[in-house]
């Protein structure tokens, strides 16, 4: 890790795009102790006033001027670095979860090596939609639903691939003669993925949702942009599993998870880090778009994309333009600069 | 790709059931029915009439699978606040004969209480019991019925008794076990009508002005895809010379310049780029020659072919085209650059330096030919993604593209329109990635089509 910091912070440029990143989360961290709730109109504000405008009942200073209806724009925008980085990072997190899981299975096993009897397979179908029937007419909520369902379809998977091994199926002779896929089933999928247009989706989602939070959107961005993360992944698999010393756990007798987690993924993470440079800065500006066009995001929560989107209605309000937009700017820049120093070094 | 095509209509089909968008709803704002208290009878007939009309009353797909209480005939209740409320008692109690009496009685001790003139205490209650169907609710009405026995009418006493004890019989009935249940529908079911008539072309009204979906899209299909070859075109002769310019002039001052400035351009979000613009360059706000382009306005969309449409707003045009062809060539200026100097790498290139060929001509006759291949690609596959992507631009210059008619339709749940243009982008979408890889194959044919 510190000599991936040295490689990035090798130049000039590397150093300022670390410490501005630096200093975006440390303005994130405490914005609280600086500025007040961004959300609430100080007391005799008045809408649209340009920066260094004076409340002439309480003298407070608006340095950054204010906004349509009248709030604080800096705190708006300390506080905005908050939900920015929120954004980026966690959306990113999720997408690397789900992308990660499915480029190693599809690089990793391909099309033949992972072997299932037909018997399991039916079986463990069978048993996953009853599952998925009565946990859809339980009455259960909405969250706890997602949750089994994904938590139990993971089960299911390591069930089929652990169940060769059962003495009830050696009994009777049952054989993994059955090859499963993956990588076909993956890569459909993906194409899948990318044919749909992931904006509109975003968008339609947003609007069909009951009153979506900023969370939403995190969530709804982690989950639409995982298939590049997971392409890459899968590649630098296909490229590593017939090297030698994968060759080599596999005849020592390791467990496929030992040999995945333990070797394959150091190797595969460095080109990763690239991807999850520029997937954070794209996640940020996807979000600030979002909020930009009025999607996603409730009146009371203030983020720079809704800071700009107030000066739609006012063009002459160059400050709410400028200013958040500088943030988001110099934000995703540092992030790039990151990501191309880590692409450079490779 | 058929498989794939196949699964994104269908995909795009549930969406639009499951969004909660009521097209019946809409189709009846458009004809200027309203829902009140007044004439909610003939509300609810008119929407028994159009739904039926557009076949909502028929299952949703081929089969559908549900617990074994749920009766055959669920989808014939077309009125969806109906249809929620026997779903919700139908998971509450899993009884459908006994829920089917209770939903009649409710609705005649609604009858009832309509016509005549009730305390204020009775009619709360029947409102309140309406909202929320709970024992405590209904002995509210019970309370104040038995508080004004002599003046409550016959009919409203007996529906209230058959209520209570429907009730009763539905809170003895329970039960709770079941087990999945699948029905066929055969080809009488509203996923079949619908895909049969996006196969023959027909793809219905628009739910927010009644207009054919078709012209609609038409329309706005040739704003967009003219927005887009114009800044494809813009973006690809900026980068070409970019990419050019900077590896023929490999790690001098300029090519470091350049470098730079594409790497700051590539940062910029395209929503505020173009805000910006419109902000700086529409007005005079900021000083006289500031205002160079003419405000962002509404544009000349009357009659007349497309040219002429086009000529009218070309200086409307300018400053969109400007913005995203900018936001591309950050990008392709990159990757030009990237894949000239990759080629320079290449044995042929040395020995054209060895004939005695300049650098310069060199890099233009041989290098550069062989660098664009991958720029068929990059291009084929800008086109369609150009449909969606022209969103914020269109949005932000009120341009009447395909982007912006996306985003008011799914600001207005207008499904219809949704549904079709999602299933023609993503068919575009493949169709140009297709072409583009047809296109490399036939012009490098190195690369077999096997891999």
């Amino acid at each position: 890790m510190s000599d991936m910091y040295k490689n990035i912070a090798s130049d000039l440029s590397g150093k300022c795009a670390c410490g501005i990143v630096l200093l975006f989360m440390l303005i994130a961290v405490t914005a609280s102790f600086f500025v007040g709730d961004p959300a609430v109109i100080p007391e005799g504000g008045l809408p649209y006033k340009a920066p260094g405008y004076v409340i002439a009942k309480t003298g407070e200073v608006m340095t950054f001027g204010t906004d349509q209806i009248g709030r604080d724009v800096l705190a708006g925008v300390m506080y905005g670095a908050r939900w920015a980085l929120i954004v980026g990072f966690l959306a990113t997190l999720i997408s690397a979860c789900i992308g990660i899981s499915f480029g190693v299975v599809a690089g990793y096993f391909g099309d033949t090596d992972f072997k299932v009897n037909m018997v399991s397979v039916v079986i463990a179908i069978f048993l996953w939609s009853i599952m998925c029937f009565y946990v859809w007419y339980m009455n259960w909520g909405v969250w706890i639903m997602l949750i089994v369902f994904s938590l139990s379809s993971f089960v299911i998977i390591l069930l089929l691939y652990k169940i060769h091994s059962n003495r009830l199926f050696i009994r009777f002779n049952i054989k993994n003669n059955l090859s499963l896929p993956l990588d076909f089933i993956i890569l459909r999928l993906i194409e899948i993925w990318r044919a749909i247009p992931a904006l509109f989706i975003l968008l339609a989602i947003l609007v069909a949702v009951n009153n979506p939070s900023l969370w939403t959107v995190v969530v709804v961005i982690g989950v639409l942009r995982w298939t590049s993360i997971a392409r890459l992944v899968r590649a630098e698999f296909l490229s590593i599993r017939n090297m030698n010393y994968i060759r080599t756990a596999k005849s020592i007798g390791y467990s496929d998870f030992r040999i995945i987690l333990k070797h394959g993924l150091p190797n595969a993470i460095a080109p990763l880090f690239v991807l999850f440079a520029f997937s954070v800065s794209s996640a940020i500006i996807l979000e600030a778009t979002l909020s930009f066009l009025g999607i996603g995001v409730s009146v009371d929560t203030v983020t720079w994309g809704s800071l700009m989107s107030a000066a739609r209605q006012n063009y002459r309000a160059w400050w709410l333009v400028l200013i958040p937009g500088l943030c988001i700017f110099f934000l995703v820049l540092s992030l790039n600069v990151i990501g191309d120093r880590l692409a450079e070094q490779r | 790709m058929i498989p794939v095509l196949g699964i994104i209509i269908v995909l795009s089909y549930f969406m639009y059931q499951y969004s909660g968008a009521d097209p019946v709803n809409s189709m009846l704002l458009i004809s200027g029915v309203v829902a009140d208290d007044v004439s909610s009878s003939n509300f609810e007939k008119e929407y028994k009439t159009i739904a039926k009309k557009i076949g909502r009353d028929l299952p949703l797909f081929y089969l559908s699978i549900v617990p074994s209480y749920f009766p055959d005939t669920l989808h014939r209740i077309v009125l969806p606040d109906k249809k929620r409320f026997s779903i919700k008692l139908l998971r509450e109690y899993k009884n459908w004969e006994n829920i089917d009496n209770y939903l009649g009685q409710l609705d005649r001790l609604n009858l009832e209480s309509k016509d005549i003139t009730l305390s204020q205490d009775l009619r709360q209650a029947i409102f309140q019991f309406n909202l929320k169907v709970s024992p405590k609710n209904l002995q509210r009405i019970n309370a104040s019925i038995s508080k004004e026995i002599n003046y409550v009418s016959d009919d409203l006493k007996i529906a209230f008794f058959d209520l209570k004890k429907g009730q009763e019989l539905l809170n003895n009935n329970r039960s709770s076990f079941f087990y999945p249940k699948i029905l066929f529908h055969k080809n009488r079911n509203q996923f079949h009508i619908w895909f049969k008539s996006i196969l023959t072309g027909n793809f219905g009204v628009s739910l927010t002005d009644g207009r054919s979906v078709k012209s609609k899209l038409f329309k706005s299909l040739q704003w967009t895809l003219s927005l887009s070859i114009l800044s494809i075109l813009l973006a690809s002769f900026l980068s070409i010379c970019i990419g050019f310019i900077t590896a023929y002039k490999k790690n001098s001052f300029v090519d470091k310049l350049i470098y730079f400035a594409l790497f700051i351009l590539f940062s910029i979000p395209l929503f505020w780029l173009a805000t910006l613009m419109i902000v700086f360059f529409t007005s005079d706000n900021f000083g006289k020659w500031t205002n160079i382009f003419p405000s962002v306005g509404v544009f000349y969309t009357g009659e007349g072919s497309i040219f002429k449409q086009f000529a009218h707003n070309f200086s409307l045009l300018i400053l969109p085209v400007f913005c995203m062809a900018l936001q591309a060539t950050a990008y392709l200026g990159r990757q030009v650059r990237s894949s000239i100097l990759q080629q320079a790498n290449e044995p042929y290139f040395l020995s054209a330096l060895s004939k005695g060929m300049s650098r310069k001509s060199a890099l233009w006759n041989h290098v550069l030919p062989n660098a664009l291949l991958p720029f068929i690609t990059i291009i084929t596959a800008a086109i369609p993604a150009s449909l969606a992507g022209s969103l914020v631009v269109e949005v932000l210059f009120n341009i009447p593209g395909t982007g912006r008619l996306m985003y008011q339709s799914i600001l207005n749940d207008d499904w219809n329109m949704i549904s079709i243009i999602l299933i023609i982008i993503s068919v575009a979408t493949m169709l140009f990635y297709l072409i583009g890889d047809i296109l490399y194959t036939y012009v490098n044919p190195r690369i077999k089509l096997e891999s």
